[in-house]
């Protein structure tokens, strides 16, 4: 049996990179991203009892640490090209791939925050609707028409001509 | 929206620091007695469950052992006096207990009755 602190361990080590993406969504700030997760960790690690769904609930640990960075300090105004995508130069012949990716992160800063971090979460974050929804605290039905609210937002978008 | 779906999720993304794992991680507690005591804390209904048998095993066990053992207490003999007042030597009334005829100390005493012959 696992004791709280190694189940909060081996989530971490787990999903690290989904929940700094679903962070980096929010902050839109690598730096204040990593805040958040430590910030949110460093409460988990401190609690008297294991929550029933541990994964969803440090989930939303993380997102709600994320909100107050951004509550203490809005995003900054320029937005990032690559937003929560790997921002290195890639070879030459991924020239079409790294067009393909500064175009996705410029359409989906352009959604709602709330189409924008259920696509996010759900495509970034390997998070069912379900999951997503206990996160969010929000009805299953709000959460999956969200996500294909945006995703067909993200599609126009992206099928127009830059 | 599959193939879209499946398109955005090949695109690389944005890996957190390599000192996150260290900056998370540290913040563990240090402190594995006080941990493990949180992890085992007894709730109230098992504790009150285990005192209730713990009582009611007791008792059983007690009740059990207690009918085994044959009681070993022995009485002391109290000094016994018989006096026969029948055929007293000295009085012709049955119901005449002034005066007793014999006195036996306290020990075995054999006793024949004789039924009275009355005659009205």
């Amino acid at each position: 049996m696992h004791t709280l602190n190694g189940s909060l361990e081996r989530i971490y080590l787990e999903y690290r990179q989904q929940l700094f993406t679903c962070a980096l969504a929010i902050t839109r700030c690598p730096a204040r991203a990593e805040d958040a997760i430590q910030e949110a960790f460093h409460r988990l690690f401190r609690l008297e009892r294991k929550p029933r769904r541990l994964k969803a609930y440090v989930f939303r640990t993380v997102r709600n640490a994320a909100i107050d960075q951004v509550r203490r300090q809005p995003p900054p105004a320029v937005e990032l090209d690559e937003f929560i995508f790997d921002p290195g130069p890639g070879p030459r012949e991924a020239a079409t791939e790294n067009e393909f990716k500064r175009r996705v992160a410029k359409a989906l800063v352009t959604l709602s925050a709330d189409e924008r971090e259920t696509i996010v979460q759900h495509v970034y974050g390997g998070l069912t609707f379900r999951e997503i929804a206990r996160i969010r605290q929000a009805p299953l039905g709000t959460i999956v028409s969200r996500y294909h609210r945006g995703l067909r937002k993200l599609r126009t978008k992206l099928e127009k001509r830059p | 929206m599959k193939d879209l779906e499946s398109k955005l999720k090949r695109l690389p993304l944005m890996a957190p620091s390599r000192d996150l794992d260290d900056r998370v991680l540290a913040q563990k507690p240090k402190q594995p007695v006080q941990r493990y005591r949180e992890a085992w804390r007894v709730p109230v209904w098992v504790t009150a469950a285990v005192a209730l048998l713990t009582v009611v095993v007791g008792f059983v066990a007690g009740a059990a052992w207690r009918s085994g053992r044959p009681v070993a207490r022995k009485e002391p003999r109290p000094p016994v006096m018989v006096q026969v007042i029948y055929d007293s030597p000295t009085s012709r009334n049955p119901f005449d207990f002034t005066g007793a005829s014999h006195f036996f100390p306290a020990r075995e005493v054999e006793t024949t009755t004789r039924k009275l012959e009355t005659t009205i």
